[in-house]
């Protein structure tokens, strides 16, 4: 029986077809957008994540100035303080690697911003000087060669590692390794080249850097200071009480206010909070305009029981009971607002596939279900008291109606 | 000599029936302890005045709306005091009905309006393809069975409407004022369609003005204030 309601249920929703889509209309936008912007959402969330982990998972950053504060998290006043003209010494690092209780490795590195060239080619890049343990700690994934090694960071040796778009605009399809090139006045022997990392969101694109022994570069580019440098502990279970050693350890030579040491959790845990909220602030805002489409439904279906009053008499008079008319209706609300929440569904998929190579949009199975589910809960809910009326009228009353 | 009268059951019993509808503070009786046994295969005709009851009294009768004061016997069982559901069942079993609009769906082909009450029957999809085409070819609609009411003629309309009327083999056939909406040729074929079905046993009661229709029926019924006042039959039978 539910079935041939149903049948009888489509069949009406047929029969006025312009007014059936422009009532989905509603539910179409309000998925859409619930779907869409909520993809938005924890698409950046994601891909803010996935960057955070390709840095490395216990890693702790020690960065001169008040950047980091744990109760309120990045403060942009602190940045200032880069140039406040404090500096970190090769002795607070020393300190820093004694406590081995949790350090397993400490390293540092400065930069520098230099012309790289090979043959014809030439491109800007970014120098960061570091120590042979510097993948480790920030694992770098090598594609092809390998990173320096210690003897080559201590002797000098013109040695470089380079980023993947390095690689392939200065070398095309030349393999580097081995090869020379010069980055300013210096030449430089290729021995790694990294695997590629993508573009990211805010901050450097490790894609277009090139990586060569610390105390080399800091010869070359002598304006560098040891601004900051990365620890990586022995496993992410110690970073609070490393992170607190590290501080009592700095605390002997700088201002407990002149640095801070933070880890990435932390880092990440004040951007995915700002990030959820905006999903949420986001989905409740076009979770509004499902709550239109639902009223719409409503509206439109309060008049589709006025309009076809005699029909429903004449379905009472023919035997149908009060449940069947009133099932009959409520599955015309739910066949609106499902059909409305399906198109809006896929345009929200093919919105998000069509903006994928600009925003790493992601739709999550909880939007499909969240957004899935709403829309036909609201074409349930604002299908009762239509349902409901229909299902009470008199069936003469009906059948003399005009 | 005079004629045997013959002894055939009651179908539809009304026992001093009474429907009173109140329309704010006041009461209007349309049915005042009525009183009426239609036997199985009559043709009875009620005819009165607007206002005079015959409206209310088929309403009553086809379970369309319950009575006030007073009992309804369908083929024997006191069906008084059935609830919303119960009434629903009877009509879809019990009975058909053929209105003076037709009262057909609008976009809705004649073979699905004929359908519809198999359709609460819960008859199968199948069965009640092949039960409604029986039915409008019965009806010499066979070359109209996948039209809609806005490409048939009224007399095509009505014809629908009697299919759809008779498609579940009801026990009694109610029709209000069939042929008010149709020129004299259609609304002839319609008089000759229900004295056919009479003739096959069907028990009809039409509700007319017209004294012409009132003319094929055996049996004619006057009604006044909610009341009979006249009952008379040419067919001699008597229901027990």
């Amino acid at each position: 029986m539910l079935l041939n309601t149903f049948k009888v249920a489509t069949r009406a929703l047929l029969v006025n077809k312009g007014r059936t889509f422009l009532t989905t209309l509603g539910i179409i936008i309000g998925v859409f957008s619930v779907v869409m912007l909520t993809g938005l959402g924890s698409g950046l969330q994601a891909y803010v994540s996935e960057q955070f982990e390709s840095l490395g998972a216990n890693t702790v950053f020690v960065s001169i100035g008040q950047i980091f504060d744990e109760e309120k998290g990045f403060d942009t006043e602190g940045i200032a303080q880069f140039s406040s003209g404090n500096k970190f010494t090769l002795r607070d690092i020393e300190r820093v690697k004694r406590l081995r209780d949790y350090v397993d490795e400490v390293t540092y590195y400065s930069t520098g911003i230099d012309q790289a060239k090979f043959l014809e080619n030439d491109m800007r890049v970014t120098v960061l000087g570091a120590l042979a343990n510097y993948s480790e700690v920030r694992t770098i994934d090598i594609a092809s060669g390998r990173f320096f090694n210690k003897n080559e960071e201590r002797s000098g040796e013109k040695v470089v590692v380079l980023g993947h778009n390095v690689a392939t605009e200065l070398f095309e399809k030349i393999d580097p390794i081995s090869r020379k090139l010069r980055i300013g006045n210096q030449t430089f022997t290729v021995v790694g080249v990294a695997a590629e990392v993508g573009s990211g969101f805010a901050g450097p694109n490790f894609d277009d850097y090139v990586y060569a022994p610390y105390p080399l570069i800091s010869k070359i580019y002598p304006g560098t200071e040891l601004t900051n440098f990365a620890v990586k502990i022995k496993n992410t279970e110690l970073i609070p009480k490393a992170i607190t050693a590290i501080e009592v350890e700095l605390e002997k030579s700088l201002n407990e206010d002149d640095f801070s040491v933070f880890d990435q959790s932390q880092l990440l845990s004040t951007i995915t909070n700002i990030l959820s909220m905006l999903t949420v602030a986001l989905g409740g805002i076009a979770a509004i305009s499902l709550l239109v489409g639902g009223i719409g439904i409503m509206n439109i279906m309060l008049v589709s029981v006025s309009e076809r009053t005699r029909e429903i008499g004449l379905r009472k008079a023919l035997g149908a009971t009060p449940k069947q008319i009133l099932v009959q209706f409520l599955i015309e609300a739910s066949l609106l607002s499902i059909l409305g929440g399906l198109i809006g569904l896929a345009l929200a998929v093919l919105g998000t596939w069509a903006i994928q190579s600009i925003f790493p949009a992601k739709i999550t199975l909880t939007s499909v279900l969240l957004a899935f589910g709403v829309s036909t809960a609201v074409g349930l809910i604002f299908g009762v008291a239509p349902a409901k009326r229909a299902a009470e009228l008199s069936p003469i009353e009906a059948l003399r109606y005009e | 000599m005079a004629k045997t009268k013959k002894k055939v059951k009651a179908i539809l019993e009304l026992k001093k029936v009474s429907k009173i509808y109140t329309l704010g503070q006041q009461s209007i009786s349309a049915l005042n302890k009525l009183t009426l046994s239609v036997c199985e295969g009559d043709f009875v005709v009620i005819m009165g005045a607007s206002g005079s009851g015959k409206s209310t009294l088929l309403q009553v009768a086809s379970m369309l709306s319950q009575v006030t004061e007073g009992e309804i016997f369908l083929k024997g069982k006191n069906v008084t005091e059935y609830d919303e559901v119960e009434r629903a069942h009877l009509r879809n079993k019990e009975i058909g009905f053929v209105f003076q609009q037709f009262n057909l769906l609008a976009k809705t082909s004649a073979v699905e309006q004929v359908e519809l009450p198999l359709l609460y029957a819960k008859v199968s999809e199948e069965d009640r393809k092949k039960r409604a085409i029986e039915m409008l070819k019965k009806l010499g609609l066979s070359d109209r069975l996948l039209n809609k009411p806005g490409e048939l003629s009224g007399g095509q309309q009505q014809r629908v409407a009697i299919a759809r009327a008779l498609v579940n083999d009801p026990s009694i056939v109610f029709a209000d004022e069939p042929t008010g909406n149709l020129d004299s040729k259609s609304g002839g074929e319609i008089k000759k369609i229900l004295i056919k079905l009479n003739k096959e046993g069907k028990t009809i009661i039409l509700v007319t003005h017209d004294p012409d229709v009132a003319k094929i029926a055996q049996r004619k019924i006057f009604i006044k204030d909610g009341q009979i006042i006249k009952d008379t039959r040419t067919d001699g039978k008597k229901c027990y």
